[in-house]
Order: C-alpha cells, then sequence, then structure tokens
C-alpha cells in the first residue's frame, strides 16, 4: 500500500504544474545587410546594423554600425567604389559619378565591420537584371477608383497589374502603401471583418503597407498580367505600388525570411546569399511605379 | 485458377503423405457468429497446435493417426475440448463456435485462457502488439475514443503533440505507417485537421500493430503497420449500439443476413454546426462523418465473401465575418472512400487463400475564390492481391501472395501567379513469399522475401528480404529476432491547415528504404502478467523532409500563354535524406482480471542528416522522445478489491469502471531562435514596427521542458434486461499541467525601441468530457 500510495503521488507530481523553459544563451553576432542596387541609379541607403540577443529592448538606431567599411565591386571592369556613411539618413552611400550601375552586370558587396566586439567580414554579389522591365501604365490600375467597383455585370472589379517582363527575371515582388493612411482614412465599412478603432492603431503598419510576391514568372515571356485583389486595400486616400524586377538575391531572402518558424513552433534558416557572419541581403532591382487613389 | 492452385498443393501434399489426417476449419464466437482471430486449437497430447488468423481459420496438418483430445480456447472464452477419431487418413473440418467466459454478466472481467501466457507470447510476431476494441475505448480520451491516441500509449509509439493523433513510431514519420482498414490501404486518416483519425472505435473488431520487423506481406512502409480488421457482424440475431458524446453522435447495428451470412454497419456524426454554430458567429460551420458498412457471407462451407466499405468526410464553411454578404471565406471538404471485396478459400483442409480487390480514394477540396485559390487534391487506388497460406507439415508453413496497386491523382491547384497539376499515374507489383519453419516445439523461424516493382517516369525495382526468429528459452520466457528490409514509394507533404498531399518516388525523389534489426525478450510472469523487452536498431536512407523554403527552391516546369508558372513536377519540394533510430522498450501487460491495462518505458532516440541541413550533420528530429513512460490501467471497481485477495468476482448489475492514463515524455528538441534583426522588406518602405526578424539557433539543439499528464475516466454500467447503458466521465489532463508545445516570439518597434513578447504556447489544458453508451 505504501508503494502505491508513493507511485500514485509521484504521478501526481508529475501531472501537475507548469514547464519552465529556461532559454540559454545561443545569440551569435552577425551583421544585417539591407543593400539594393538599381541600375543607372546612385547607390544609397545601404544599412548595416547589428543582429541583437532576445529578450533584449534596443532602440533601432543604437543598432546602427557607423564604421563599417562598404565598398561594392564592378566585376565585369573590377572598378571598385568606397561608400561612406550619411549621418543624417544613417545609410552608407556612394556620390561621385564616376561610378554607375550598369543592367545585366554583376557587382560584389564586401562590408567590414564589428558586431559585438566581433570582426566580421560579408560578401555577396548580384547580378542586375536586364533592361525591358516597366509597368504598362495604361493598362495598370491609376487614378481615382471607388472601393470594390464593380463591371457592368455587378462583379466586383480586381485591380490589375500589368508589366513587361525583364528576359531573364522571374521574381516582381509589388509594394502597395497607403500614403494617406489613418485611423480616420480606414475602411471600417470594409467587405470582409469589422475592424475596432483600437484594432487599426495595434495592428496599423499591416493594413499600412502591403504586399504582393509574383514568382516564377515566365522570364522570357514578354507581357505579365496580374489581378491584385480588394483584400489589399484599408484605407481611403492615395496609394503607392511599386513593382520590382528584382533578382535571385531578393527572391531567394524576400520568399523566406518572414517564414521561419513552422506550425509546430520550430524555426528554421531563411535563403541567404550572403557570405561570412550576415544576415540579410544584396540585391539588385529595377523599380518601377504608379499611383491610385480610392475614394469615399 | 483455383482448381489449379488446388490441384499443384495436393499433389504435393500426396507425395509426402503418410497415413496422416489433417484438422482445419473456423473458429466462431457462439454468440455472435463473428470469427476470432488469434484463437488456440491445441492437441496436448502430441503437442501440436495452431492459432486461427485474421480471419478465423487454422490449420493442424500431418497428424498422425489416433484418436486426440483437442483443446480450443481464446482469452476471455470459455475453452472447448473435444475428442477426435483421426484414424482414417482424413482431412478433418471442425467448426468451433465458443462461448464467451462473461463471469457473472460482466465483460470487463476478461478471464485468462486455458492457453499459457508464455505459448500466447511465442505465437506472437516480433514487435506486434494487438488490441481490442474494449481495450481502445477504456484508455481515457480527448472527448472521443480514438485508435491512434490509444497506440500513443504504447512502448516506442508516440505523439507530436496533444493536437494531433498523428503517430511516429520507433523514430519513423507518420507517412512511413502503412494503415489499413480490412485490407484496404488508407491515406490520410484524420478528422479536424488531425485532432482525431477516422477510425471509428465501434466498427472495430481487432487492430494489430506491428511497430517494426513485420513480415513479407506487408510492404511499401518503412516503419510500421496498422492493420485494422472490422466486425463481420453478428450471424445470430440484431444488437447495436449507440453513443452521445460532447462532439458527436454515433450509431453501430449488425445483425444475419438471412442465414448465409452477416451484415454490420455505423456511422458517426459531429453536431457542432447545428448546435452551437448556430448560436456563436465565431464558430465555423464544420461537420464530420463517417461510416462503415460490412457484409459476411459463406458462400459455402469452403469459401467466405466479405464486402466492405468505408467513408469519411469533413466539411469546413468558414467565413471571415457572418454578418457581412460579401465577407471571406471559403469551402474546404475532405475525407476517404474505401472499398473491399475479399474472397476467402479453403482449396483444402492445409490449403487457405484470401484474394481482394481494394479501392481506396481520398480527395480535398479547397476553394477560396475571394483570393482566388481552388484546389483538388486527390488519390485513388484500385489494388488487386492475394495471398496462398499452405500449412505444409507440423514443421514448415508457407505464404505466397502477390499485389498489384494502381494509383492516380495528384494536386491540382490554381493561385494567384501559378498553377500546379502534378496529377499522376503510378503501378506497384509487389510478389512475396515467406515460410515459417519450426524444427522443434522450442524454435519458430520465419524467412520472407518481398520484391517490388515500382513503375512511374522512372522505375525502381527492389527485392527485401525478411527474416525472424523465436526461441523457447524456458518454460517461461522466449527471446526474439527480427531484421529486414523494407522500401517504401510514397511521400507525405504535411502543411499547416491543409490536409497533407501524397506524392511518389520519380526521377526526382527516389524511393526510401530501411534497415530494422531487432531482438527482444518476453516473459510470463504467472498466468496473468506478460513482460517483454525489445532492443532495435533502424536505418532510414532517400527519405524526404519537406522543403520549409520550397517556395524558394521550387522550378516551374513549364508556362502557360500569358506567362503563369506552371508546377507539374516535385523538383525542390523536399529535401533529401539519411538517418537512423535506436532504442529499448518495456511492456508489461495484464489482460486478464479486474485491474488491466499495461505499464511501458521506452528510450529511443533517432538522428537525422538532410542535404542542406545544418552543414549536412546529423539532429535529433523535432519528434525525438528520449524517454517515455506510459501506466494504462482499466479497474473495475466492484471487483478490485476481490482480485487484491484473490477471492471469486461477485455479479452485480450495476458496475462501476475507473480508467487512468499517465503519461511522461522527456523533452522535445527544438530549434530556437539565436537573435533578432532590423530588416525592413522594400526599400520604398520606411522602417515600420513590422521590420524585424529573427534568426534560427543550430537545429534542434534546444530540449523543451518534459511532458506528463494524467487523464481519468468513471464509467457506470448498468444492466436493464437486454440493454446496457454507460454513462460516462473523463478528465483530459486531470491535473491541468501546462505542457509547452513551442515558444512564440513576437517582436515590434513601438515608442522607439524594439518591445520583445515571447510566450509558451501550451498544449490541451484539463478537458472534461461526458458522454453515454447505449448497446442493445
Amino acid at each position: 500500500m505504501k508503494r502505491l500510495t508513493l507511485i500514485l503521488l509521484s504521478i501526481i507530481m508529475f501531472s501537475c504544474g507548469e514547464s519552465v523553459v529556461e532559454l540559454e544563451d545561443t545569440f551569435e553576432p552577425k551583421l544585417v545587410i539591407e543593400a539594393f542596387i538599381f541600375p543607372n541609379e546612385k547607390i544609397n541607403n545601404i544599412k548595416i546594423t547589428r543582429n541583437f540577443p532576445l529578450n533584449t529592448t534596443p532602440k533601432p538606431q543604437d543598432l546602427i554600425v557607423t564604421d563599417a567599411k562598404v565598398s561594392i565591386t564592378d566585376l565585369s571592369t573590377m572598378k571598385a567604389c568606397s561608400l561612406t556613411f550619411n549621418p543624417k539618413t544613417l545609410t552608407y552611400e556612394y556620390n561621385a559619378n564616376d561610378f554607375k550601375i550598369e543592367f545585366d552586370r554583376e557587382y560584389q558587396l564586401k562590408v567590414e565591420g564589428n558586431s559585438y566586439g566581433k570582426n566580421i567580414v560579408v560578401t555577396a554579389t548580384t547580378k542586375t537584371p536586364k533592361k525591358g522591365f516597366s509597368i504598362i501604365k495604361e493598362k495598370s490600375v491609376s487614378g481615382i477608383l471607388s472601393y470594390r467597383q464593380k463591371d457592368e455585370n455587378g462583379l466586383v472589379k480586381n485591380l490589375p497589374l500589368v508589366f513587361n517582363i525583364s528576359k531573364g527575371t522571374s521574381f516582381y515582388p509589388v509594394s502597395i502603401v497607403a500614403l494617406d493612411a489613418s485611423e480616420q482614412n480606414f475602411i471600417y465599412d470594409n467587405a470582409y471583418r469589422e475592424v475596432k478603432k483600437d484594432d487599426v492603431i495595434k495592428d496599423f503598419d499591416n493594413y499600412k503597407y502591403r504586399q504582393r510576391l509574383i514568382f516564377n514568372v515566365n522570364s522570357e515571356g514578354d507581357v505579365y498580367e496580374y489581378d491584385i485583389t480588394w483584400t489589399t486595400i484599408w484605407f481611403y486616400g492615395k496609394y503607392r505600388m511599386v513593382v520590382y524586377a528584382a533578382d535571385e538575391n531578393y527572391r531567394q531572402f524576400s520568399l523566406t525570411y518572414k517564414n521561419v518558424q513552422e506550425f509546430d513552433g520550430n524555426f528554421h534558416e531563411p535563403k541567404v546569399t550572403l557570405q561570412g557572419d550576415g544576415i540579410g541581403v544584396f540585391a539588385s532591382m529595377i523599380a518601377d511605379t504608379v499611383y491610385f487613389s480610392i475614394k469615399r | 485458377m483455383k482448381k489449379f492452385i488446388s490441384l499443384y498443393f495436393t499433389i504435393v501434399s500426396f507425395l509426402f503423405a503418410q497415413n496422416e489426417s489433417s484438422l482445419s476449419g473456423f473458429i466462431y464466437d457462439k454468440t455472435t457468429g463473428e470469427a476470432l482471430i488469434g484463437a488456440n486449437v491445441f492437441i496436448p497430447n502430441i503437442n501440436r497446435g495452431a492459432v486461427s488468423n485474421v480471419f478465423g481459420f487454422y490449420s493442424i496438418p500431418k497428424i498422425k493417426s489416433g484418436i486426440y483430445n483437442v483443446n480450443i480456447s481464446y482469452v476471455g472464452y470459455k475453452t472447448y475440448t473435444i475428442k477426435l477419431d483421426l484414424r482414417n487418413d482424413e482431412d478433418k473440418r471442425l467448426n468451433v463456435y465458443l462461448e464467451q467466459d462473461v463471469i457473472q454478466g460482466k465483460e470487463i472481467i476478461v478471464k485468462a485462457d486455458s492457453i499459457r501466457v508464455v505459448e500466447r507470447l511465442f505465437n506472437k510476431p516480433v514487435s506486434n502488439i494487438e488490441l481490442s476494441p474494449k481495450q481502445i475505448q477504456s484508455v481515457p480520451r480527448v472527448i472521443e475514443a480514438d485508435l491512434l491516441r490509444t497506440l500513443q500509449t504504447l512502448p516506442g509509439i508516440v505523439p507530436l503533440s496533444d493536437f494531433s493523433s498523428a503517430i511516429y513510431v520507433r523514430g519513423g514519420t507518420p507517412d512511413q505507417n502503412l494503415f489499413m482498414i480490412d485490407g484496404t490501404d488508407v491515406y490520410n486518416p484524420e478528422h479536424a485537421f488531425g485532432l482525431f483519425s477516422t477510425f471509428n472505435t465501434d466498427a472495430i473488431k481487432k487492430v494489430e500493430v506491428y511497430k517494426g520487423g513485420f513480415g513479407a506481406e506487408y510492404g511499401g512502409r518503412l516503419s510500421s503497420v496498422i492493420d485494422v480488421t472490422n466486425n463481420d457482424g453478428n450471424r445470430n440475431f440484431y444488437e447495436g449500439k449507440a453513443s452521445l458524446s460532447l462532439l458527436s453522435l454515433s450509431s453501430t447495428i449488425s445483425g444475419p443476413i438471412r442465414n448465409i451470412g452477416s451484415i454490420s454497419g455505423s456511422i458517426r456524426r459531429t453536431y457542432l454546426d447545428q448546435t452551437i454554430a448556430k448560436w456563436v458567429d465565431e464558430v465555423p460551420d464544420y461537420y464530420f462523418i463517417d461510416g462503415n458498412l460490412k457484409a459476411f457471407f459463406d458462400l459455402n462451407n469452403s469459401n467466405k465473401l466479405s464486402v466492405s466499405y468505408f467513408g469519411s468526410k469533413d466539411n469546413l464553411n468558414f467565413v471571415l465575418d457572418k454578418k457581412r454578404p460579401e465577407s471571406l471565406g471559403f469551402d474546404y471538404i475532405w475525407g476517404n472512400q474505401t472499398g473491399s471485396i475479399n474472397l476467402r478459400s479453403i482449396f483444402a483442409s492445409n490449403l487457405f487463400g484470401n484474394f481482394w480487390i481494394t479501392f481506396s480514394h481520398f480527395n480535398s477540396f479547397f476553394d477560396f475564390d475571394d483570393v482566388g485559390v481552388k484546389e483538388d487534391n486527390q488519390i485513388n487506388d484500385l489494388t488487386f492481391k492475394g495471398n496462398i497460406q499452405y500449412f505444409y507439415s507440423e514443421n514448415f508453413n508457407f505464404k505466397f501472395g502477390f499485389e498489384q496497386k494502381n494509383a492516380n491523382g495528384g494536386l491540382k491547384q490554381d493561385f494567384p501567379g501559378g498553377k500546379v497539376d502534378a496529377s499522376k499515374s503510378r503501378k506497384l507489383f509487389s510478389f512475396y513469399s515467406s515460410s515459417v519453419w519450426k524444427p522443434n516445439p522450442l524454435w519458430n523461424i520465419e524467412f520472407g522475401l518481398r520484391g517490388d516493382y515500382f513503375f512511374s517516369d522512372k522505375i525502381y525495382k527492389n527485392l527485401d528480404p525478411r527474416f525472424s526468429l523465436k526461441y523457447r528459452l524456458s518454460e517461461n520466457a522466449n527471446i526474439k529476432l527480427s531484421a529486414g528490409s523494407f522500401h517504401q514509394y510514397a511521400n507525405r507533404i504535411p502543411r499547416l491547415f491543409f490536409v497533407s498531399i501524397w506524392t511518389t518516388a520519380d526521377s526526382f525523389v527516389r524511393g526510401s528504404s530501411s534497415n530494422h534489426f531487432i531482438f527482444g525478450y518476453e516473459r510470463a510472469l504467472g498466468e496473468k502478467f506478460q513482460l517483454e523487452f525489445e532492443t532495435y536498431y533502424k536505418t532510414y536512407k532517400d527519405i524526404y523532409s519537406y522543403n520549409q523554403n520550397y517556395v524558394a527552391d521550387v522550378v516551374p516546369s513549364n508556362y502557360s500563354n500569358d506567362n503563369v508558372p506552371i508546377y507539374n513536377n516535385q523538383k525542390g519540394l523536399f529535401t533529401r535524406g539519411d538517418g537512423y533510430s535506436y532504442g529499448i522498450e518495456f511492456l508489461l501487460r495484464k489482460e486478464t482480471g479486474a485491474i488491466t491495462g499495461w505499464l511501458s518505458y521506452s528510450f529511443s532516440n533517432t538522428y537525422y542528416t538532410f542535404d542542406g541541413i545544418n552543414q549536412g550533420k546529423s539532429f535529433m528530429p523535432r519528434h525525438n522522445r528520449t524517454h517515455a513512460i506510459n501506466l494504462v490501467s482499466t479497474i473495475d471497481l466492484n471487483n478490485f478489491i476481490n482480485e487484491i485477495k484473490n477471492q471469486s468476482f461477485e455479479k452485480r448489475d450495476k458496475q462501476w469502471i475507473l480508467g487512468l492514463n499517465f503519461t511522461f515524455f522527456s523533452g522535445q528538441p527544438i530549434t530556437l531562435p539565436s537573435s533578432v534583426y532590423l530588416f525592413t522588406q522594400f526599400p520604398d518602405w520606411e522602417q515600420n514596427k513590422n521590420s524585424l526578424a529573427t534568426y534560427p539557433s543550430t537545429i534542434n539543439t534546444f530540449n523543451l521542458p518534459y511532458y506528463s499528464r494524467f487523464d481519468f475516466s468513471l464509467t457506470y454500467e448498468i444492466d436493464y434486461d437486454s440493454w446496457k447503458i454507460s454513462p460516462y466521465i473523463q478528465v483530459f489532463n486531470l491535473f491541468n499541467r501546462k505542457n509547452v508545445w513551442f515558444i512564440q516570439y513576437k517582436n515590434e518597434i513601438k515608442d522607439g525601441r524594439v518591445k520583445q513578447k515571447i510566450e509558451n504556447v501550451n498544449m490541451f489544458p484539463i478537458l472534461p468530457s461526458f458522454g453515454i453508451t447505449i448497446k442493445f
């Protein structure tokens, strides 16, 4: 009987209470690279930051690496340019006119910096897209539209996007930003669900910054048509839609870096094309922009 | 064909015959007429015996002329003894109807049979566990009795979480388990996104689980076989059962078809869509339904035919905001349909044949028109198979079989910016042969060979040898050994929310293989307890895991005229790997008396090496549970004390049954983030509160805390005339332990600082439920 009591007590002891998770420190210092170059445009807005440990609450500006050595080399001519840190924009740039980003050409980025006392060198290579990408404005969304406008049959007309394909480029991410986003401009009488003012405040950036990732487009085709559904639109007012013809580096990183937690909670690595202790991307892309407005 | 087979084996038998008789037949339950699986037929004078197979058939060939007492016994039934004159060189046919030994009318008190426990262990295949429906139903559960959740309490079988009924057997993944109902393969046996399994426990007659080292008659999977046999039906009178739980209503009815056979049917449906979903807007319209129908016909004394059907359907009609007519919504319907026709023929007393035509269909249909997503995911599997069991002599039995599987289907999907059309046709031709050699009563040796010819856009040919051995070490103990090779040509892609997709080996994905090595010891502890110990080592080659970054790796096969990618193949979808598992398992089991159940412990570890993951170094998968302890017990409270005092049991019309289940698992490995970083997705975006991302640490190097749970159920059984009414209550996770499933990280930039929220996502809390079962 004593043994039985002991067993029962042990079972009860093990079967109640709460699991205590003691997180281990697995932090590894890395340099975070946000580097985008565009043919025919100056090199600017290149951000170099540090990653930071879990359970810390740093200010974003404290993570900026201001003293990194950053250079970009044209691999066809081996001409290199050294970027300088701009304390106003908190980014790296190259202001001289002797270095130009061309279409369909390979460039290498090299970053040497320090993260939490560790010297880190990160390199990456990109090939810029070929000339040819542009939004066909007359066939794409533009002007002033009514919310969920309907056609003559009473069916909701999606927002059309038509663009010329850049040969060899299959990835076309689309950024849609509500420029007039505010609590007042939110479409509370939207077709989908009830959203309260508190929820708008809480998820404001989720509603304001929207995206579509168009991937594996036939890179040898001419024109691509895509319908953007109204689930992208949550505010009245003006919108900026930027479509990018992006390189392979950006395709791999942007398709994976946000989806690193699986449904059973496990984490996995995103696709990073940087060499060395770096996270992020060195990407080249062509951008084109359209604007439209949603009237009340 | 049948005549040819019969003639061939008769000639072979004749050539070796020497004034010998044989004894064969079927063993049935006297009350219901159901065939009894695993019943013992034993002739003590000559120490010869046989065990009835899954159809209740037994055969003892080549018995020297004489007059013998023959004992026929089965656990929970009265032993039947008959004196037989076997002097006339004849093939004696003896069909036996055993009477249930329902001591004082109580089924729960199961008496031991006259065959010793050690004999039953000796006759049982290596790594095999049998479960009866009563054992499945007596385990406290999450609302409903569930076969797969019961299996999760056995040594060597673990779940990933409370939220899934999927089973991981000796380190293998769920797609490496072969599920069969009445000989038919079942794909995706899951209801409610995996929360429950599709097997209706009221319809089950017997479940056989092979955790490894299974015989040559089984193939196509690397890890395990779960072979479910449904009730044939009562051949003597109509009987039924109805159950109401918090989740569903179910009913089973069976009865005779004149004097030629029987029919059995069951149906189960959830009712939340007709109740709570009508009153609470947040509850989606969802239900599942499943049903079985099985008819059994005695065509004549030598031929039996059964026709079996199983169907299940899950239906979800989701609307984001039911008050808004144009709100986002989708329909999601999935389910299985399986059917089989099975002919069992006795060609001669020592020759038993079994032939099937089976059809298995799985379909899921998803329609989310508002966002332009439509999916049709299908599998159709038409299989012809058969086997011949030849009971050649006291020392030799043979089995020959074939299987021809024709599978087609696959995923078709339309989504903005792409189309998937991965429907394919595949064929698998298999043959097998096995022989059991018993050189003397101390040895039982089985050799087997299975050959596969798998035909897709690439051909895979494999020969799998199988071997198992049992040796009577002493009066009370046996040792056992098993080894074999196994191949699999199908892979399952698990998906969040959506049901899994099955794909097959082709030119991009190779067939997988595994080798099993098992050694064990089993012992009868008195005539009530059985102790089993097994240790195993298992290898995996060319196993495939879903590529979590497939979206960046998947390559279109071609393009439509408007330059939209079309995906016809699985290139980039999987990551190839190898691995191994090893472990030790102990099982102490008691199947008779007022206290029944089992206590088990397993130690196991699995290591995988996958291309491109962890720099090619090995790691433990997420489902690894190094230590697992299970205690499952069903106690007849009226006779509990009587059993302890070794007194006879009392008859009562009202009875209390207590069910207990204690589970302990050591912590699972998990990958946690190592750091957080700033990254704004688009160059034209300003830094915003979502400009943060997490970066993982080394794969599965962190161990979550241990998992533990205690479940309890209490059933009050009332006998009233020919009715039995059993209301019950049960509590899952009685002490409300907060077991961690995983850790959730939320990061945002707010008020100029990074804010982090780290919280545990826990498994099920305390879950009380109640219901009632009525038998009539």
